[in-house]
Order: structure tokens, then C-alpha cells, then sequence
């Protein structure tokens, strides 16, 4: 990609961004990006050629690019033989994954390390519990190179209770036993909920100021838990308040993450829904699913994400997830609250997901 | 719930020697009396059918309305007693005996779709207990009525029993004291309720569905804005939300007409017009989320053409795509009528429906491929003696000895 471009954007990922209002030059640089991205990813100007795309209007003036694209497609400006990282998604049902190639992973450890620095580790260093396979086990996992980052650049010492492509319940019970000082999980959903079912029931306090944090879905590897109900069970087992259980949003086809605030905050919002604070390099926009447009505040949407650190691919990325703003966070509605009734119409669920 | 359940299968049994004793021709003008209170809008059973279970559908009141009027067409005109004849011919010599008792287990997504599996029922002299899904749009409800106000004694052979607490209680409690269950709905909810269906019961599960529409090339030389029309008004039908509902279109290339002008006369004079006539229900924002990604990939990597409520997308001989519904609908290329069978068998028995255009002789289905053969535009009406899953309307409803 320009490299003079690629410089705009990571003199942008910087800490003082965190300070100030930088949204004009945030949506600036935006366009910019997309103008550049519609001229050499292929499915991105298809899109924009298709929709009529203009990038003088701000981010609303030109479409994001559907998920699903990186499962049939490859969304990126430069050959393949320049891949320097390819993260891929879980999956889904139906087997389809989807790619995200990245010419350079300067820029994606730079947005993810900026933002963890920002809601999970203000508070510093500390050892870490992963529940979650390393970069060996799963070299396409962007979870597993995002939490790799936290030991290099946060962690006191980490510990991985992941043993052949499954959780190791008896490491991951010892290590939550033995803490001394606050401690810092990573899981995924469902290696949480393994966990859960294992302990049944069982107890193991962490030290205060301990935290978890929790992130994607659960795709049929676990029993499905509710949010709501995930957090207060582990609030639970490990004596923490609630506000020290945090979700993370991140998908492979974005190179930043959301988290919820209420660590940072210390408490967690009346209604008990967490929100989600975005970096200031993001933007995150409910959309009306038939007109495109972003819904009025407050009302529910199709989320849109714009993420200036998705240089290498296409940087509006149109999410099949629901959520509303409040004010500059996001409440996130997961993929189908209160979903038709499909009875025996066939049922496309597989096509869809393709968060991490 | 297990007193409800009793209760509900108290009466219809008690109901049984006189439904089996009656005569065809006050069965049949029982049943033709029902669905022609339906029929009438300025009935009661007729109005509400139109209006307050209409709404319930999700579809627009014109498309509720076309649902209601070609599923009754098929039972019109002496159509039941031609069902029940062919029935008893199909048997030959064997002595049909009539099942005890029936559960009907209903989903709620094509609120027409009780009809034709109660009046079957009724045809074969079985009392039905419908269990219908929480979210029922209540036409069982309302056919029921009608049944009773025609021919009380008649009538409470039938039965409607809605949900109460746990669905999964009530259906093990209806399963274990009944001859036959007749289930529809996902392959998930069905192979639950084969799991909870002691022994001694038949299921007959109706799971997960969809149709194809298969367009060869002799078909294509004129009329296409008739074809363009018929296959807009099996898209549109439901708003594409059944197991008949077709999820993609083949076109077989070399005719007169491109693939690719096919899907967009499709959307600009099928589905366009039919928005203007006959519009698309309310989308349901989770609905709305799948659409976006469903169009935007037509848009990034194929070619599409939408209007407001309706899409077609154009995508070669890409492999077909599972699609929203909701009239989004994506139309693709093949080489020769030969090729058919093998784009359509990875459907296997879910493959419900295949509306051909041209000379059907040419399209083979290997099996188990067992759909509907129709013509385009009848997808969605499918004659009350057609096979359903491969099997007669009437399967598990009659013994043969």
C-alpha cells in the first residue's frame, strides 16, 4: 500500500489520540484510506462501484464491505506473496472461513496493544492465565497472536491452560488456585463455560483487582450461556464484582478491538448491559439494514465498523451484529435477539458468523 | 400441561366413533363447509383469517390474503373428494384402517400450513390434535372453529392445544398417548422430538426445506416476461420464508435470453411489480442484518439488481449461497439440462420443490432427491394430493392389513 498513507495512519495510533476529540481528523483519514482501498481491493470497488460510493461526505458516503467477503474472497491490497500474517476465523457450520492477509502486523499490533494498554492494563502489569491455544497451536488465530502481544508487553508471567487443541481444566484450575496477586484471564466464551462445567459449582477467589476477560461466541463448542449470566457466574466463582468481567469485541476482519468499560469505570452500567468503548481510530455506526444509513441515536442497528488500522484490507467493514450507541459506546445485541421463526424454511444460520 | 394434553385427547377420542362412522358425503361437505367459511371474507372465521391472522403472519395483508386464497383454491371444487377416492384406490385390496389418534406439531413461519395435513386428517377419519407453535399465527385455531360451528359432533374430533410453559413437556406428554405425530419445523426441533417419541409412536417429521427453480434454455426464446412473472410470484410467495420457497434459480445457457438478463428482468418486471401488488412484510432487523451481507457480496463479488424489498443477484456458476429470504434470490448459470442433478444433490431431502421451466423431461434428480415436480409460479401451491417428503399426504394416517 502507499507507504506514505500507511504512515498517516500509524502516527494516528497513538496514545494522545486517547486525549482529544479526533474524530474530523479520524473520519478524514478515513476517507482517504477507502478512496485508496477502492482503487486496489478488488471486491471494495466493486462495492463502491455498485452502491455509488463517494468519499467527500464522511464514512456515510460510501458502503462497508460485508464480513462474508473474506470467506469467498481475498480483501486485500497487495499480492499474497507479500502476506506477512493471514488470520482466519473460526469458521462457522458450514465450514466456510474467512481470511484476513496482512502485509505488515505492525499497524494491528500497534491498534491492539494501544487500546489493551487503554482497558485492561492501566492498572499494570500482572501475570496472566490464558484460555486460549498459543500461536503454534493455532498460527491463524488472530486471538492467539493478540494474546501473545499482552504476555510479551503486559504480563508479569503467563501461563497457557490450552494442551491440544482443547482447554486443560486441570492446569487452568491449579493456576487460578495458586494466584497471590491480581491475576488477569483471557478466555474465549466457551473456554469459559468448559471451565464452569468443570468446577461445577466450585469456588476459587481471586485476588482484588483480578480480572477476566472474555471474548466471541460460542459456535457450538459449549453449551450456549447468556452474557448476562456468563458474568454472573464467573463474578461468582471467582469472587470478583461484576465490573471486573469485561468483554472484548474483536473480529479477524478488523485489526482493533472494543472493550467494555467497566473496568476502567470502575462499575458497570445500571441495566447491567456493558458498553463497549471503541478506540478513537474507530468508528462504530448502527445502520438501517435496507437503507444503509445510520439508524437515530439510540435506536438499534446493524453494526458498521470503520477501523483506520485495517490498512492492508478494506477498512469499513459491514458487521451482521446488532447494537445501539449510547453516546460514544456501544451496546452490543449479539446476532439475532428475538430471532422469526424460521420452522422449516432452511436454516442459513451457518452462513453467517465470522466474528474470531 | 399433561391435563390439557388429556383433556384435549379425551375429547377428539371421544369424538372418533362417530368420525369414522360418518358418511363420505358428510364428512366432505363438513370439510368443504369449513374451508368455504374460510374462503368467504364476510364470514366471521373469514374475516378474521384476513385481518387479525393476516397481521400475525409478518407478511403484508395482500400477501397474507394470495397465501389464503391459493391454498383454499386447491381444496375447491370437489378436490377433497377426489383426495379421499384416490386415497382409497391407492390401496388396492388391502384393508385400510384409519391410526387412533393424530398430533399435527406445527411451526409457525407459513401460517397456511396447517390446512392441508388437518384436512387430511379428517379425510382419513383420524381426530387431530394440533399443537401449534407459541408464536402461532392461529389459522389451526380458526379452522377448528369453523369445523365445529359446520358439524359439532364432527368438530371435536379436532383439537388445538397452544403452549404452555415448557413446549418440550407438553409435546412428550401429547407424543405418548398418541398412534401418530406429524411434526414440522427445523431438523434440530424434529430430531428432538423423535428423541422424546416412545416406540409405540410413528413421527413423520417435515424438517428443513427449500426449492430450486430450473430455467432451460427452450424456455427462454419468448415469454420471458411471463417466466420473469412466474418465478417473482414463487420468490414473493411467503416472502420467501418456506421449505417450498425457492433459495436460487438455474439457467441453463444458450438460450435466447442470458442468465444474467434473467436476473434482472427477474427484479425489474417480476419482483418489482409484485412489490407494487402484493409488497413484502416488515423485515425483522436480524433479517435485515443477513440481507445486508447477502447483497453486499452479491454487489462485491457478482452483480446485483434490487428495488425496495426485493433482490436478485447474478453469480455465474459460482457455488450457490444459502440467502436471507425475504425476496433475496440469486440466479445462476449451468451448461446442460445433465448438470441439474448434481448442483441440486447436495440438498438431498431437504430439496423439497423444483419448478422447472422448458421441457421437464430433461432435468434428472438422482436420488434420494424425491421433490415436487411443477411448473414455475406453482411452487407455492402445491395440490392437496401432492407427495409430501417423498411420501403421500396420507402416510401414517391408515394402516394396511
Amino acid at each position: 500500500m502507499s507507504e506514505a498513507l500507511r504512515s498517516k495512519v500509524q502516527a494516528f495510533l497513538a496514545p494522545s489520540a486517547f486525549e482529544h476529540d479526533v474524530r474530523r481528523e479520524r473520519d478524514a483519514l478515513l476517507a482517504e484510506l477507502a478512496a485508496w482501498q477502492a482503487e486496489n481491493v478488488a471486491p471494495f470497488g466493486r462495492l463502491v462501484r455498485a452502491r455509488g460510493g463517494r468519499f467527500d461526505r464522511g464514512p456515510d458516503g460510501w458502503p462497508a464491505l460485508p464480513t462474508d467477503v473474506y470467506r469467498h474472497a481475498r480483501v486485500a491490497a497487495h499480492p499474497p506473496e507479500e502476506d506477512m500474517s493471514v488470520f482466519h476465523t473460526s469458521g462457522t457450520t458450514s465450514g466456510a472461513r474467512g481470511t484476513h492477509a496482512l502485509a505488515h502486523v505492525y499497524t494491528y499490533q500497534r491498534a491492539a496493544e494501544l487500546m489493551a494498554a487503554r482497558s485492561l492494563f492501566f492498572e499494570g502489569r500482572r501475570p496472566l492465565l490464558m484460555l486460549a491455544p498459543m500461536t503454534i497451536e493455532a498460527p491463524d488465530s488472530s486471538l492467539s497472536f493478540m494474546l501473545e502481544m499482552f504476555e510479551a508487553t503486559f504480563a508479569t508471567r503467563a501461563a497457557w491452560a490450552w494442551t491440544d487443541h482443547a482447554l486443560d481444566v486441570a492446569m487452568a484450575r491449579a493456576e487460578l488456585s495458586v494466584a497471590r496477586e491480581p491475576l488477569g484471564v483471557c478466555a474465549t466464551s466457551f473456554a469459559l463455560v468448559h471451565l464452569l462445567d468443570a468446577l461445577d459449582g466450585a469456588e476459587i477467589p481471586l485476588p482484588p483487582g483480578s480480572f477476566v476477560m472474555q471474548t466471541g461466541g460460542f459456535k457450538g463448542r459449549s453449551r450456549e450461556v447468556s452474557a448476562a449470566d456468563l458474568r454472573r457466574e464467573l463474578a461468582r466463582t471467582f469472587a470478583l464484582p461484576a465490573h471486573r468481567i469485561v468483554s472484548e469485541y474483536g473480529m479477524t476482519e478488523l485489526s482493533s478491538q472494543l472493550y467494555g468499560d467497566g473496568l476502567l469505570r470502575g462499575v458497570l452500567a445500571r441495566d447491567g448491559l456493558e458498553r463497549l468503548a471503541m478506540p478513537p481510530w474507530v468508528r462504530v455506526t448502527p445502520c438501517d439494514p435496507e437503507t444503509l444509513r445510520p439508524v437515530p441515536a439510540g435506536q438499534i442497528g446493524v453494526l458498521r465498523i470503520d477501523d483506520l488500522a485495517n490498512v492492508d484490507s478494506c477498512c469499513s467493514i459491514q458487521t451482521a451484529d446488532l447494537g445501539r450507541m449510547d453516546g460514544e459506546r456501544v451496546i452490543l445485541l449479539g446476532r439475532a435477539p428475538g430471532a422469526t421463526p424460521r420452522g422449516c424454511s432452511l436454516a442459513i444460520e451457518e452462513a453467517m458468523g465470522s466474528q474470531r | 400441561m399433561t391435563t390439557a394434553v388429556e383433556a384435549a385427547l379425551e375429547r377428539v377420542s371421544a369424538a372418533a366413533p362417530a368420525l369414522r362412522e360418518a358418511s363420505d358425503e358428510r364428512v366432505l361437505a363438513w370439510i368443504e363447509g369449513a374451508l368455504a367459511a374460510l374462503d368467504d371474507a364476510t364470514s366471521p372465521v373469514g374475516r378474521e383469517a384476513r385481518t387479525t391472522i393476516a397481521d400475525r403472519s409478518g407478511l403484508s395483508r395482500e400477501g397474507a390474503a394470495w397465501a389464503l386464497d391459493t391454498t383454499l383454491a386447491v381444496m375447491r371444487a370437489g378436490a377433497t373428494a377426489t383426495a379421499l377416492d384416490t386415497m382409497r384406490r391407492a390401496h388396492g385390496d388391502y384393508r385400510v384402517t384409519p391410526v387412533r389418534t393424530h398430533a399435527l406439531v406445527l411451526a409457525a413461519n407459513v401460517f397456511t400450513a396447517c390446512l392441508r395435513p388437518m384436512v387430511w386428517s379428517l379425510l382419513a377419519r383420524v381426530p387431530v390434535v394440533v399443537k401449534v407453535a407459541t408464536r402461532d399465527e392461529g389459522l389451526a385455531d380458526l379452522f377448528a372453529v369453523a369445523l365445529a360451528a359446520i358439524d359439532p359432533e364432527l368438530g371435536a374430533s379436532v383439537a388445538v392445544l397452544w403452549p404452555e410453559g415448557k413446549s418440550e413437556a407438553m409435546f412428550e406428554a401429547l407424543a405418548s398417548r398418541v398412534d401418530l405425530v406429524s411434526a414440522h419445523g427445523g431438523d434440530h426441533a424434529i430430531a428432538k422430538m423423535r428423541a422424546a417419541t416412545p416406540a409405540t409412536t410413528e413421527l413423520v417429521g417435515h424438517g428443513h426445506g427449500l426449492g430450486a427453480v430450473v430455467v432451460l434454455r427452450d424456455a427462454l426464446s419468448s415469454q420471458v416476461q411471463t417466466l420473469a412473472a412466474a418465478i417473482a410470484r414463487d420468490v414473493a410467495a411467503y416472502d420467501q420464508r418456506g421449505c417450498l420457497s425457492p433459495q436460487l434459480v438455474l439457467v441453463e445457457r444458450g438460450g435466447e435470453l442470458s442468465a444474467r438478463d434473467l436476473a434482472s428482468l427477474l427484479a425489474t418486471h417480476g419482483l418489482a411489480r409484485l412489490a407494487r401488488s402484493m409488497p413484502r412484510g416488515a423485515l425483522p432487523i436480524e433479517v435485515g442484518a443477513q440481507q445486508l451481507q447477502w447483497r453486499g457480496l452479491a454487489s462485491s463479488l457478482h452483480e446485483l439488481f434490487e428495488g425496495d424489498g426485493y433482490a436478485t443477484s447474478f453469480e455465474g456458476e459460482s457455488a450457490a449461497r444459502p440467502t436471507p429470504g425475504y425476496r433475496n434470490v440469486a440466479v445462476h448459470a449451468f451448461g446442460a439440462a445433465e448438470e441439474v442433478g448434481a448442483r441440486l444433490a447436495r440438498y438431498g431431502a431437504h430439496l423439497k420443490v423444483v419448478a422447472v421451466a422448458g421441457d421437464a423431461e430433461r432435468v434428472v434428480l438422482p436420488p434420494p432427491l424425491s421433490p415436487r415436480v411443477c411448473a414455475v409460479g406453482e411452487m407455492q401451491r402445491p395440490p392437496l394430493l401432492a407427495a409430501t417428503d417423498g411420501l403421500p399426504p396420507w402416510h401414517g394416517l391408515v394402516r394396511l392389513g
